[in-house]
């Protein structure tokens, strides 16, 4: 199976330049310089990228919005804000090849004529952090960033540990010294971004495409994965599973073998009740949706839910599923930044009538006031934050409702 | 009571490279507070001040982030301050219990600190080591795959 992102995981010290040279890192750079920066921008179009944050927007369009001939700089931001309960892919790849992500960063800016780029990094990931900044410096050192070809500046931006600062506009504003509080788009940000110039925002997994795709050709890229999902996608699984981490999949592998061969199946071989494919913002599978689900952007749409950021949540016939729910509601709750009522006030009601449901002292009439909350806040705010949670509550709801009435009748959870 | 803030001179060498990287003062915000977070454990008003004038931004404005940062505490949270995750994915592998479980074994419950100033204990929502729930951060280490003898153990030490 073709690896593009975890080749070399197991290799120790791939922070230090000397091991990663060893290892390839790099080695995309002098056909890089060969080409011209539009030559790259087309490589990576006829590839189909497509960015792996969790919107699954394609890496050319957002580049081809850059208006030619501006007078603006344009800035590139490498998103490593990851904070979305169960997903987690990104802090492996910042531990164990940080050069791999350099790598991807310059072919970006190379492609974009970025002079500027600022890596927003999650504020927990402190040792990934400074591990990060050891391996910059050595390459920095290395002159790789100072060379005739390609000239940039790095800026590693810490946060504050802000959930809504993975949101692009929050997070300019963070950069920028604000709280990060979301923006009306448009103006999108590659029009007019961090400090008025144009920005280019990527996740860290879709950077670390862009060597593979450099050396190897776009056809090379195209010919792994599906028809609409081209390459492959790093699965963080959490959960009831036997092995949980983060694997590497060829885009269309199914999710039944992920499970059994990866994850080696579900906690002491019990039975499969439901998986959250792509972290906390994307609808719930049940386990026959989700054993016939692929992973991969389209597959997982028709099953009903999301590729999203692929952080997979396995619950097993143990699990409950309001309390599950709930643990997600709370998160957006104490998450969503207040400045639109709907959210600030919507996600607060949707926690305490869960957190009510799932104690035990909930009515009937509270699993429909849940649907009627939800519904009366989707699409009603800046940003997508409360309407992941509203998704998240419509689908558990339609999925499992007999557990949530099981948890009123009884006057408590059942699954204690 | 509280002491005038002043970075070392270590730090006042760090906060120089950043205020010359970044592209405005005021941008320099998050990078300046982590400086300060680091040297004290917290951000006092006495700081915020500090950091306010340095930045040529209104004491507020540093308030407010401070406010809306989670990892920036306000005051200090004991000598060791411990993080549990009650996340999803944690709350999936029992968190709560083992909340309680620590809960009984410092005295205290979330958001407080001991007596002596010794445990300071907060949930948290994720700490993005999802893999190996449930999981808790005292300062800067994580412990993780966690069962109440761990928490014995871990405790035990550190009272020491």
């Amino acid at each position: 199976m073709t690896l593009i992102i975890t080749k070399y995981f197991e290799v120790d010290d791939m922070h230090r330049l000397s091991v990663a040279k060893d290892h390839g890192a790099y080695s995309s750079l002098e056909k890089l310089f060969q080409m011209s920066p539009s030559d790259v921008v087309d490589e990576v179009g006829k590839s189909k990228h497509v960015g792996r944050g969790g919107a699954g927007f394609p890496v050319w369009n957002k580049w081809n919005f850059i208006p030619p001939n501006s007078d603006k700089p344009v800035h590139l931001i490498v998103n490593a804000d990851e904070s979305e309960p169960g997903t987690f892919k990104d802090r492996a790849i910042l531990e164990r090849d940080p050069h791999l992500l350099i790598e991807g960063m310059m072919v970006a800016a190379y492609a974009l004529g970025v002079k500027k780029i600022f890596v927003y990094f999650r504020g927990e990931y402190r040792f990934q952090w400074k591990r990060f900044i050891e391996a910059l410096t050595q390459a920095e050192d290395e002159g790789l960033f100072s060379s005739e070809a390609f000239k940039c500046d790095v800026i590693v931006h810490r946060g504050g540990g802000a959930y809504i600062c993975g949101e692009e506009t929050a997070l300019i504003r963070s950069i920028e010294g604000e709280r990060g509080l979301p923006k009306e788009k448009p103006p999108f940000p590659v029009t007019e971004g961090l400090f008025g110039a144009h920005t280019v925002i990527h996740n860290v997994e879709t950077l670390c495409s862009l060597p593979f795709i450099i050396s190897n050709g776009a056809d090379a890229f195209a010919s792994i994965g599906t028809e609409k999902s081209k390459g492959t996608k790093l699965i963080s699984i959490s959960g009831h599973v036997e092995s949980p981490g983060v694997y590497e999949v060829v885009m269309g592998t199914p999710v039944a073998s992920v499970l059994a061969t990866h994850a080696g199946g579900t906690l002491g071989g019990r039975r499969l009740k439901a998986v959250v494919p792509g972290g906390t913002s994307v609808p719930v599978l049940n386990s026959e949706e989700a054993l016939g689900a692929r992973i991969d952007f389209e597959s997982m749409k028709e099953a009903g839910s999301l590729l999203g950021s692929g952080g997979m949540m396995v619950l097993d016939e143990s699990a409950c599923t309001v309390r599950f729910l709930s643990d997600v509601a709370r998160f957006y709750a104490n998450e969503s930044c207040g400045q639109c009522t709907p959210c600030r006030e919507g996600t607060g009601w949707i926690k305490k009538i869960l957190n009510g449901i799932e104690s035990g002292a909930g009515s009937d009439r509270d699993v429909q006031l849940l649907v009627d909350v939800a519904e009366g806040i989707k699409g009603k705010s800046i940003c997508p934050l409360a309407d992941s949670l509203v998704v998240s509550v419509q689908s558990f709801v339609r999925k499992f409702r007999e557990e949530f009435k099981q948890h009123v009748k009884l006057g408590c959870c059942p699954f204690n | 009571m509280s002491m005038q803030f002043k970075f070392t001179e270590s730090m006042q060498v760090r906060a120089d490279i950043i205020l010359k990287a970044y592209p405005s003062k005021g941008s320099a915000l998050l990078p300046i507070l982590w400086l300060v977070h680091d040297q004290e454990g917290c951000i006092s008003e006495n700081a915020a001040g500090l950091v306010a004038e340095m930045l040529g931004i209104s004491k507020g404005e540093v308030l407010e982030a401070v406010s809306f940062y989670d990892l920036f505490n306000a005051e200090q949270k004991g000598l060791y301050h411990i993080k549990i995750c009650v996340g999803p994915c944690c709350g999936l592998k029992n968190s709560k219990w083992l909340l309680s479980y620590l809960e009984n074994l410092l005295g205290i419950k979330a958001g407080e600190t001991t007596m002596e100033n010794r445990f300071g204990l907060s949930t948290v929502e994720c700490l993005g080591y999802c893999a190996d729930s449930p999981v808790m951060q005292i300062n800067d280490i994580y412990y993780d795959n966690l069962t109440p003898d761990m928490l014995d153990e871990i405790i035990g030490m550190l009272n020491r």
